[in-house]
């Protein structure tokens, strides 16, 4: 088994128990597997943040509670791109589509959970939402 | 207007830099067992993966083995582009290199298997510097930090005894030729420091870097050679249960004598020469006392 993530501009295995909010992995298991996610939120925490590098970062999505309640989980991309409005270059989901700054995003939606490849103009702090 | 287009061309150039056109693809991973012709264990020596004679990964061998097939495992993680999918990596250690190799495919995780000649064991890397970001996850770091990484590489003699104490002296007992003259001497001390030695009845020359084992009497090396060495062991000196660790430079070859007034004082004098750091310049003598041998006064 191997977890792998992508994290300044190179690949990293994470060798770690802890998966983070808003960072995206890649997991291979040998055969069909299950896997239990679950949050430890038993004390109230600064909604998660992360740094974002100049280049690709794999990132991942996480849904707030209302989130939930409008749009079945989904994220909206101008929501999740917010508190990077001025680096982000553009948005890759594992199936090939490409939403860049240039394109109407008004109503493109992430799905939760999945992974991105976000493109950076430069270095910046990715603000995620709170953990549901 | 020359420089109006080197311009353009340059404002192309960083805006093609800040991103590809497409994303990272997956690198291979790789664990496994390294395995010398022969036998014989390697520790502490750097695998290297190679696509097209260039350096893509590399990984520290523990006893015969490189990561493991656990997530908390280390793995050989190799980086390439959509274009290496299908070449050929290539694995060495120092310039030794595997029989085996592996089609490079995004993506993989594979156990493998890997071969490497006898000589392997033997090759003269003893230590290098490798900085290198760590190879697990450091998302919790944003000092970005780029983290130096020293690794000394201790090469296993299969040998020479395993508790000689310094590296050093292993390597030196390693490469000189064992010479006994008896099998009393071999089984007593000589086999205890080298399991390869070679038994004479007569006096040769000396043509390469040698340990001699044995005084004059057992020895016909050593009585051939005895007045070029400073002191002179004999059946009476240094005496009884002693002996005496001493080397001296013939037809250019360092020679080292490890001989006793008796079996015992040879003895004495190859267990303390396993637990020096070098061969000393000045002549040691030692006594076998109590079932171990201790360095004394000159006699």
């Amino acid at each position: 088994m191997e977890i792998i993530t992508y994290y300044n501009n190179s690949w990293k295995l994470h060798r770690k128990h802890d998966l983070k909010v808003l960072y995206g992995y890649y997991i291979y298991c040998k055969n069909d597997t299950t896997m239990y996610v679950s949050y430890n939120s038993s004390k109230p925490s600064v909604p998660p943040s992360r740094i974002v590098y100049k280049g690709y970062n794999l990132v991942a999505i996480n849904p707030s509670t209302n989130d939930y309640e409008n749009y079945n989980g989904k994220v909206k991309l101008s929501d999740y791109i917010l508190s990077i409005n001025n680096t982000w270059i553009q948005i890759l989901d594992a199936g090939g589509y490409i939403y860049t700054r240039n394109d109407n995003i008004s109503n493109v939606y992430l799905e939760p959970y999945n992974i991105y490849w976000l493109a950076m103009s430069n270095k910046d702090e990715l603000m995620g939402r709170n953990v549901h | 207007m020359l420089k109006k287009i080197i311009l353009i061309f340059s404002f192309i150039f960083l805006i093609s830099t800040v991103y590809s056109a497409s994303a990272p693809v997956l690198p291979a991973s790789y664990y496994g067992t390294v395995n010398v012709e022969g036998g014989g264990v390697l520790n502490n020596v750097k695998l290297v993966a190679k696509i097209n004679g260039e350096v893509r990964g590399s990984i520290i061998v523990k006893d015969n083995k490189f990561g493991g097939p656990s997530y908390s495992e280390e793995k050989l993680k190799i980086d390439g582009t959509q274009e290496d999918n299908g070449k050929t990596v290539e694995f060495y250690i120092g310039n030794y290199k595997s029989k085996e190799t592996v089609i490079w495919k995004s993506g993989d995780v594979k156990e493998l298997s890997l071969t490497f000649p006898r000589n392997v064991l033997y090759c003269k890397n003893s230590s290098y510097n490798n900085t290198s970001t760590n190879n697990s996850s450091n998302e919790n770091n944003n000092n970005e930090k780029t983290a130096s990484v020293q690794t000394t590489t201790i090469i296993t003699y299969p040998d020479v005894a395993k508790d000689i104490k310094s590296e050093k002296i292993k390597e030196i007992v390693h490469n000189a030729k064992l010479i006994i003259g008896s099998e009393i001497d071999n089984n007593l001390s000589a086999k205890c420091l080298k399991n390869t030695t070679e038994l004479i009845n007569q006096p040769l020359e000396i043509t390469e870097d040698c340990i001699l084992v044995g005084g004059p009497v057992a020895n016909p090396l050593a009585k051939k050679y005895l007045y070029d060495f400073k002191i002179k062991v004999t059946n009476d000196y240094p005496g009884a249960n002693k002996g005496v660790i001493e080397k001296q430079i013939i037809n250019g070859h360092t020679v080292i004598l490890l001989a006793g007034s008796d079996r015992y004082g040879t003895k004495a004098a190859v267990e303390y020469f396993k637990t020096l750091d070098d061969i000393p310049s000045e002549p040691i003598f030692v006594e076998w006392k109590d079932g171990k041998a201790v360095k004394i006064e000159k006699p």
